[in-house]
């Protein structure tokens, strides 16, 4: 398992976990981002925040809650 | 037409669906826009005649889900569910149709009329993207509209299907998301709880799955159920089997079920007839998201908004100007010399002229930052600085605000806090927008700087109250993050809408909608307060014996007003802080504008008109009074960088601040309470090491 902000820009991931309280989960659910959902990374510069193509929109994430999130199977 | 039937119509859809442009179009210019009570959210709301029908059209904020996250959302959800209006507009992008469907399966639960707008069809067309609207209308169960907002395409359609839904003659289906036989069971053990109550009128599917989802406010509709204990519990032992079966959040399976119901219904109608490529904003996005390019181009934008704010709306405020002064001129002549023209002329015009003299600039500069709203610009820029910002629990938007606000004005700044989306965030941002240095205040420091200090330091001493400005916000900011806002900051996650060319009409609607507010709801208050500033220094009325000096008497008219005996009264708490009386009645007439302080301190000194401009003489009066010395200087300096925002701004601030008396006195409370206590420091510590003259 993989943390989001270690996935390079450009590469996809699929999503798994994130730490958090239930608002924070639902949140992101409703979002989109749901365990098994693939995630496209088109800006992980390491330090700021993450954008992510997820359902046909581009979301982003700021640093801190990017931190949170797990991924797995980093495809190149 | 007075016995037109009425219909109410809510527009719902996701940020960025194209809900204002559908709005404008539906409504033209026969729009109302307010607040909602006790919010800082914009209610909108406007008219449309249609075929023997009259429409209200509220345009209800933008949500992703019912869940209500942030107080937007609220609003929306407790519009939809508690306003019930007679047709609801579920507008779409096209182009991003899975995401957008997400609201759409709960309002469905919902089981209200609704007609979907497939907005922006175009975009979903040039995108590849085949829709069969006629197979979606029947696997949604709802009439569809193809809508293209920004060319005006398919209004007509879409009010024909509105009166049609109302009248009954087109259905509007109940189709529910399928969540799956172990989710299925658990709903029906709390359906069967529910059942046989009057449940406000809500559908018991929809109360059933919020209550699941532990909703609050489906959770307060069954505390008043007489079985609430069994609900309660069931509740709690549904979730707990559903982790025990599925080892997952049971709120992100329902989530998965909707996305999974949307889908299968995009499957089967959308086909993809190009591969999808990186587009347009996707390009952009790698410029202005770069981790070295992001921070100036940042920069530029919001300087390029405040250089245009203030670059354009000179010449009318201006021209706003040179009217007042001849409309006083005007009343001069023809009033009689007396208690009754200072009332006209200082009071009344005075009054109007400083509500009129804001106008411009808040024209100006909504215009600009509605151009960046528009554009796609704004949902990037929050984050460029959520890094930095966030550390003082400010938002990477609270940047404009106090960029719009420093040689600006606050008035202004305090109206760009509308762009933050949450209620913290904005009263956070709100309350040290009026410590930078506002364009008001630079003729004070330039008076007191230019009176008490060498030439040659003069640049220095303004450099650092520009830096103490920043270091008093930013650390304002921090403590009411930690000790007044407690709490987890929200979540920063959001959409990143594409990029599109703004239409002029919906900017210059947008000016119009947010400049009219400030007049509306401002404007009131700040007349009434200037003429009750008027009668604070014009009453008592002091007689000057024949013979005296009209300098000297204006002198002694201001030491005996009310507003002077204000000033006495609070000597002993000045004292402390190296000012006696005058100085606190110069910052007592501060509150009317900050420039004020210089123009009272003239009339005190008995120079008669000091231009704020050009102070000489009264830099002279200061520099030989024995009262003053560069100490005091610098510590009223400190006050009056920090004290109480001016009366314009105050008003401001309650209105945008949901006209909250509560955090205006907090307002007053905590700025007064900072400036004391720093020109304390600086006096008394100034004295101890023996600067003090």
């Amino acid at each position: 398992m993989n943390r989001l902000i270690d996935v390079k820009t450009g590469d996809s991931a699929v999503f798994v976990s994130i730490e958090g309280g239930c608002g924070v989960i639902k949140r992101l659910s409703e979002m989109g981002l749901v365990p098994g959902e693939t995630i496209k990374v088109l800006n992980g510069s390491g330090i700021g925040p993450v954008t992510l193509f997820v359902k046909g929109t581009k979301l982003v994430l700021g640093y801190g809650l990017a931190r949170k999130i797990f991924v797995k199977e980093v495809l190149g | 037409m007075a016995d037109n039937k009425k219909i109410t119509v809510a527009l719902v859809g996701n940020p960025n669906s194209g809900k204002s442009t559908v709005f404008n179009n539906l409504t033209g210019a026969r729009q109302h826009v307010g607040n909602y009570p006790g919010v800082t959210v914009e209610k909108k709301q406007g008219d449309a005649l249609y075929k023997g029908y009259s429409l209200t059209v509220v345009d209800l904020p933008g949500t992703y889900s019912l869940s209500a996250h942030s107080e937007d959302e609220i609003v929306a959800r407790d519009f939809i569910i508690n306003e019930k209006p007679d047709v609801f507009i579920h507008i779409v992008d096209s182009s991003n149709l899975e995401r957008n469907l997400y609201l759409f399966t709960q309002l469905s639960e919902l089981d209200v009329p609704i007609v979907l707008a497939m907005n922006m069809s175009d975009m979903a067309e040039n995108k590849g993207h085949k829709i069969d609207y006629d197979k979606l209308s029947r696997l949604l169960g709802k009439p569809i509209v193809p809508t293209v907002g920004n060319k005006n395409k398919g209004m007509d359609k879409l009010l024909d299907m509105i009166i049609g839904i109302y009248e009954k003659k087109i259905k509007s289906e109940k189709v529910t998301v399928d969540y799956g036989l172990e989710l299925g069971e658990e709903f029906k053990k709390i359906k069967k709880l529910l059942k046989g109550n009057e449940l406000n009128g809500f559908p018991v599917d929809w109360l059933t799955v919020k209550l699941f989802e532990q909703d609050p406010f489906a959770l307060g509709i069954a505390a008043k159920l007489p079985q609430c204990n069994d609900i309660l519990s069931q509740i709690t032992k549904s979730r707990h089997h559903l982790i025990q079966h599925f080892k997952d959040d049971p709120d992100v399976l329902i989530a998965d079920r909707r996305y999974g119901f949307i889908s299968g219904a995009y499957a089967q109608a959308v086909i993809h007839t190009v591969e999808e490529r990186q587009d347009f904003s996707d390009k952009v996005d790698k410029i202005i998201l770069n981790r070295f390019l992001g921070l100036p181009i940042f920069g530029l934008v919001m300087y390029s908004i405040f250089k245009f704010t203030f670059t354009f709306s000179e010449p009318l405020v201006g021209w706003f100007e040179v009217l007042f002064e001849w409309l006083g001129g005007v009343a001069g002549s023809i009033i009689p010399e007396g208690l009754i023209q200072s009332f006209v002329i200082d009071g009344i015009i005075g009054g109007v002229g400083g509500v009129l003299g804001f106008f411009p600039l808040v024209l100006f500069m909504f215009f600009a930052i509605a151009f960046f709203e528009d554009s796609g610009y704004m949902a990037r820029a929050a984050f460029v600085m959520d890094r930095i910002m966030h550390k003082f629990g400010l938002h990477g938007k609270s940047f404009l605000p106090m960029m719009i606000s420093t040689n600006g004005c606050a008035v202004p700044g305090l109206m760009a806090a509308r762009t933050l989306e949450t209620q913290k965030d904005r009263l956070i941002t709100m309350m040290i927008t009026p410590f930078m240095i506002c364009g008001a205040k630079l003729p004070v420091f330039a008076l007191f700087i230019g009176a008490f200090f060498p030439a040659k330091h003069g640049a220095n001493i303004m450099f650092i109250m520009y830096t103490l400005s920043v270091v008093i916000a930013f650390g304002s900011a921090w403590i009411l993050k930690t000790f007044v806002f407690k709490g987890e900051n929200a979540h920063f996650v959001m959409e990143l809408p594409p990029y599109r060319i703004p239409a002029l009409k919906g900017l210059l609607l947008k000016m119009w909608e947010r400049g009219w507010l400030y007049l509306k709801k401002a404007g009131t208050i700040i007349l009434l307060v200037s003429i009750f500033i008027w009668a604070g220094f014009t009453f008592p009325q002091f007689k000057a014996e024949e013979g005296i000096p009209a300098q000297t008497a204006a002198s002694m008219q201001m030491e005996q007003s009310f507003a002077g005996r204000l000033g006495k009264f609070f000597e002993p708490v000045v004292k402390p802080i190296g000012m006696d009386w005058r100085g606190g009645v110069a910052l007592l007439a501060g509150i009317a504008a900050k420039e004020v302080v210089v123009s009272t301190l003239g009339t005190i000194y008995s120079l008669g008109e000091v231009d704020p401009e050009e102070p000489d003489s009264l830099k002279e009066g200061l520099r030989k009074d024995p009262l003053w010395n560069p100490l005091k200087a610098l510590a009223f300096l400190m006050f009056s960088l920090i004290y109480l925002p001016c009366f314009v701004a105050m008003a401001v601030f309650y209105r945008e601040s949901g006209s909250s008396l509560k955090w205006l006195s907090f307002l007053i409370f905590w700025t007064t309470v900072m400036a004391w206590g720093a020109s304390f420091i600086v006096y008394q510590g100034g004295n101890l090491i023996g600067f003090g003259g």
